[in-house]
């Protein structure tokens, strides 16, 4: 590890992966280093593909280092507890019928909101994500957008549907805010911004589970000609005599040096490391120590015996499931994850991964993969106490559409916020509290550090908590812009 | 028909006539009476309501030569700006203590101080917790007054800027791109009160205390994004009245009757006639129809296209708009007539924390009123020695997180005594023993707000306080960019309610605003 590098990129997640392959396929000599023992970082967290960049697909050609689709759509499917469940897929028309049966109103406006919300998005993508694109800096002055970054998922989504069954299943997308926070407009606009498999703001499920799509950034970086260290801490941030960057001090007293190191930790992560925090101005400091994590997530994976049967209307096993009754019930869930309760009623999102990829789970053994968001980021004596009385709650929540439920489960995985913190070294899958300043910032303000020769790749510059590699991707593009100025 | 077209040619040919003659004419149209009100004369403007905002809208156009009519449903003018007898010998104003400050540059121009109208800002604030308080003196308190100054800045640009917005009438660029849509506000449109107060140098009770500043008038959870736009309001009412509110409101009279205005009491204006995309009049509650080439509401949004329009004659994209608007009316009143002398001036807050109006938001969302409730005790009476007999006092509680629709039903007798009664607790909570000697009170609740007003939810503020809503262009924003506010997508109709942050947090500015709008419309000819 002696030998020069021209980019140390911390953490080997998706984005940090994606930085180091676009920089060591333009010739860089890049080294990955992770502190845990295998790659994917916060990636492995996740139960399904929302965000995968195409672009970032084609360029690095991930689709040749076995990234391939068991589900390539998804539906979005909203689990009522009247067994009248909701299902909007691609389908315009059949998902306005599935409508119809909560509100004949809604089924009129489904076809209008889905246009002017696609639309939108459309719209939005240059700014979000067209790195370098000039009319990146355009977008942002239409007056619709400001309308829409200074609106609430409650109010925009009220002002289209009646039925609550309609706004609780669309509203739970837009989960990083409450419904009721200003800018949670833009986050629904943001999930429909997404393009999966050609197909807009789609979900898809990889073939292999999330590990085959890990596997194949981490793949497509060796090939590169990335090193990848794991297990490998870093401690410090070695800063010269001019304030910019040299290198990376590793938690066992090496120092690897590199003119260029790359971030995926968060914003208040990277700016905490002892040597950044001391350059930092009074501002600078000041906003760091005001910076609060993001809605935070826990993962309960059930195993069971017997598939498992949803009651009600019938609804494809390969859907996307969310259970949360009203838009209500996700505004009192924030307010209670804010004073470190945990909420009464849970919302979740299930996806059944052995129904979308039959390989994944052993024969007659079947999973359900919970994500539950949004829970408080510290609870009265202790997630490690809280632990079980989750699962609990998620197996109640849950017996209500699957009967027998409890009866059949085999073994319970449960990941709290705190898991995350500890084992994960960040605070949330947002790298920082999300709201609608931040979606509408300047691609290069949120990759930008006060340190030269420092630049974020993670979440923090793309936060859409999912995987997406559009972190990386815009960091790189960061990287060769400032190469070229000098 | 004849007469009439004559007459309103030689009148729109050769503005300002002389007042002798206007004088006649108005006398003669207003003999005629009942359903031939109106015939032979057609006015520039009727103004719906003669709230503080209509007065100030009537005064600016009628200086302008123009013939305007004033329709107000109740017996007289003054909106909420009246002084009621809620008890043999204790008067207090029912609906407000103290109003929003009136622009400087506005208050002169309306030519106020000649009636009888002086304002004073307030002078200080106190915030009262279970075991400490805590005191704001404005223009003195070094901690508070960063925060209260970026506040009263930012108000005035956003007034100056829907003034400037309104006095040019907008031209109509069909393939520029619009101008980016920055507001004086707009970062705390999207903040968190509660960072905005964390992140400004204050100890912990001065940021509570501007929180309850910020939150003694409209509801908001404090930890949600958006709810630091509330700050606006921080300081922006507080104003004192000599001689109460009731004084302002003769002095808005007095000087809209010397302008030339006519007043129309007693009858409700029911619709908006309109012919061929144009308004032709306003229909009363009587049947009767008052010609009147354009109409200023200082109704709220809500109301004015619901109420004054069929269903089917407007289109579907601004009904949708106008549906989805969101009022918030959240605030109760209760008077009382104490027998004790108090001598406190300015507001007093019982101020619960922020984690406790978070849940008061939570419970007024839910249709409840919340376990600890914001209320803010004034003894107006110390002001105004002359609400009250000597030895006497008055105090009005103002209690926030109140829901305008319960959710176990009306608002019945049993739910306003529990207004009452909690109103007391605060009571003797500040001054303990004042409870005991309450001589008489009287409760104000949402609905009766509403009723008074015909404020939509009983709001006051004339809607929600949040960026999609107070700040930009109003809910038809999409429409284009020459309907901004205060004008509508209907031709030659104007607003002048408190629906934008102008009219919410600045007495008289909606009404300039919608007057100065009028004006530059009939400069640029379209009106004609």
């Amino acid at each position: 590890m002696s030998a020069p590098y021209d980019a140390v990129v911390i953490g080997a997640g998706v984005n940090g992966l994606a930085a180091a392959s676009y920089l060591a396929m333009a010739g860089k000599r890049v080294v990955v280093l992770d502190r845990r023992e295998a790659p994917g970082g916060l990636s492995e967290t996740a139960h399904a593909l929302y965000a995968l960049d195409p672009s970032v697909v084609r360029e690095l050609k991930l689709a040749r280092r076995g990234l391939r689709f068991a589900v390539r759509d998804m539906p979005l499917v909203g689990l009522r507890n009247d067994g009248k469940h909701l299902l909007l897929s691609r389908d315009a028309y059949a998902s306005a019928r599935s409508v119809a049966v909560h509100s004949q109103n809604d089924a009129k406006a489904w076809t209008g909101f889905r246009r002017d919300w696609f639309t939108l998005a459309r719209a939005m993508r240059a700014l979000w994500w067209h790195a370098g694109r000039k009319d990146a800096d355009l977008a942002i002055h239409d007056a619709r957008v400001t309308h829409f970054a200074r609106m609430g998922a409650s109010a925009w989504l009220d002002s289209w549907f009646e039925s609550d069954a309609v706004k609780a299943t669309l509203g739970f997308d837009a989960n990083a805010l409450s419904p009721l926070a200003a800018g949670s407009a833009m986050l629904l606009v943001w999930r429909a911004a997404q393009e999966m498999c050609g197909l807009q703001g789609a979900v898809a499920f990889p073939r292999g589970g999330l590990g085959a799509a890990i596997d194949a950034f981490a793949s497509t970086a060796r090939i590169a000609g990335v090193e990848t260290h794991t297990g490998s801490a870093v401690s410090n941030i070695l800063l010269g005599r001019d304030g910019a960057v040299r290198g990376v001090v590793l938690l066992s007293g090496d120092v690897v040096e590199a003119p260029l190191v790359l971030s995926s930790l968060s914003r208040r992560r990277s700016l905490s490391f002892a040597s950044v925090r001391a350059t930092l101005d009074f501002g600078e400091a000041a906003a760091l120590a005001h910076a609060h994590a993001g809605v935070q997530t826990a993962r309960v994976t059930l195993e069971l015996d017997r598939e498992p049967q949803i009651v009600g209307s019938a609804v494809p096993a390969r859907g996307r499931f969310i259970v949360a009754e009203r838009l209500e019930s996700l505004a009192h869930a924030h307010a209670a994850a804010q004073t470190g309760r945990l909420p009464q009623e849970l919302t979740l999102e299930v996806i059944l991964p052995a129904a979308a990829d039959p390989t994944l789970a052993s024969p007659g053994c079947h999973l359900v993969s919970v994500l539950i968001t949004p829970l408080p980021a510290q609870i009265d004596g202790g997630w490690r106490g809280a632990k079980a009385l989750l699962a609990a709650k998620v197996v109640a929540a849950l017996s209500r559409h699957m009967p027998g439920l409890s009866a059949h489960l085999v073994g319970v995985d449960v990941l709290t916020p705190d898991d995350v913190r500890e084992s994960y070294d960040a605070d949330d899958a947002f790298g920082g509290a999300v709201d609608a300043r931040r979606l509408l910032a300047d691609w290069r303000s949120r990759v930008r550090t006060p340190v030269p020769g420092l630049i974020l790749c993670g979440a923090a510059v793309d936060p859409v908590g999912a995987v997406s590699g559009r972190g990386g991707r815009v960091a790189a593009c960061f990287a060769f812009e400032r190469e070229t100025q000098r | 028909m004849a007469r009439k077209a004559v007459s309103a040619l030689f009148f729109d040919r050769y503005p300002p006539y002389p007042t002798a003659l206007r004088r006649q004419c108005r006398l003669h149209a207003n003999d005629s009476g009942g359903a031939k009100r109106g015939y032979g004369l057609r006015y520039d403007a009727a103004i719906i309501g003669a709230g503080a905002e209509g007065l100030a809208a009537a005064i600016l156009l009628g200086r302008a030569g123009l013939r305007v009519l004033v329709i107000e449903r109740g017996s007289h003018a003054g909106g909420r700006l009246v002084t009621r007898e809620f008890h043999p010998g204790f008067r207090a104003s029912p609906f407000v203590d103290d109003i929003a400050e009136i622009p400087p540059r506005l208050f002169w121009s309306l030519d106020l101080a000649r009636h009888g109208a002086i304002v004073a800002p307030p002078r200080v604030s106190r915030a009262v917790w279970q075991d400490r308080r805590h005191e704001i003196k404005f223009g003195e308190n070094a901690e508070a007054a960063a925060l209260l100054a970026v506040s009263a800045r930012r108000r005035a640009e956003i007034a100056a800027r829907v003034d400037s917005a309104a006095k040019t009438a907008p031209s109509r660029p069909l393939f520029l791109r619009r101008d980016p849509e920055r507001w004086p506000a707009e970062d705390w449109a999207t903040a968190t009160l509660d960072g905005v107060l964390a992140s400004a140098p204050l100890a912990p009770d001065a940021a509570a205390h501007l929180a309850a500043l910020a939150l003694s008038q409209s509801i908001a959870d404090p930890f949600l994004e958006g709810s630091a736009l509330h700050l606006l309001a921080a300081g922006a009412s507080g104003h004192r009245l000599a001689g109460g509110p009731a004084r302002l409101g003769e002095a808005l009279l007095l000087a809209a009757q010397s302008a030339g205005a006519e007043f129309s009491f007693g009858l409700e204006a029911s619709d908006i006639h309109r012919r061929n995309g144009r308004i032709t009049g306003v229909g009363l509650a009587d049947g009767s129809e008052i010609a009147a080439q354009t109409v200023i509401s200082t109704l709220d949004l809500k109301r004015t296209f619901l109420t004054f329009f069929a269903w089917n004659a407007l289109p579907p994209p601004l009904v949708r708009g106008v549906n989805a608007f969101r009022m918030a009316g959240s605030t109760a009143r209760v008077l009382f007539a104490v027998a004790r002398r108090l001598a406190e001036d300015g507001p007093i807050h019982v101020a619960p924390s922020l984690s406790r109006l978070s849940e008061a938001f939570q419970a007024w969302r839910a249709g409840v009123a919340a376990a600890h409730l914001p209320v803010t005790l004034n003894v107006v009476s110390a002001r105004d020695p002359r609400l009250a007999p000597p030895s006497f006092s008055v105090v009005t509680a103002t209690m926030g997180a109140i829901p305008f629709r319960l959710f176990d039903g009306a608002w019945t007798h049993e739910k306003r005594e529990q207004l009452r009664h909690r109103a007391t607790e605060a009571l003797e909570f500040v001054w303990p023993g004042a409870g005991g000697s309450v001589v008489a009170s009287d409760v104000v609740a949402p609905p009766d707000i509403e009723e008074a007003f015909a404020a939509t939810d009983g709001d006051l503020l004339g809607g929600e306080i949040a960026g999609d809503q107070m700040l930009g262009a109003g809910p038809w924003s999409e429409l284009g960019p020459d309907r901004v506010l205060p004008r509508t997508p209907v031709a030659g109709l104007y607003l002048a309610g408190s629906h934008l942050a102008a009219g919410a947090f600045a007495t008289c500015a909606a009404g300039a605003a919608a007057a100065h709008a009028l004006l530059a419309d009939r400069a640029r000819g379209w009106l004609r």
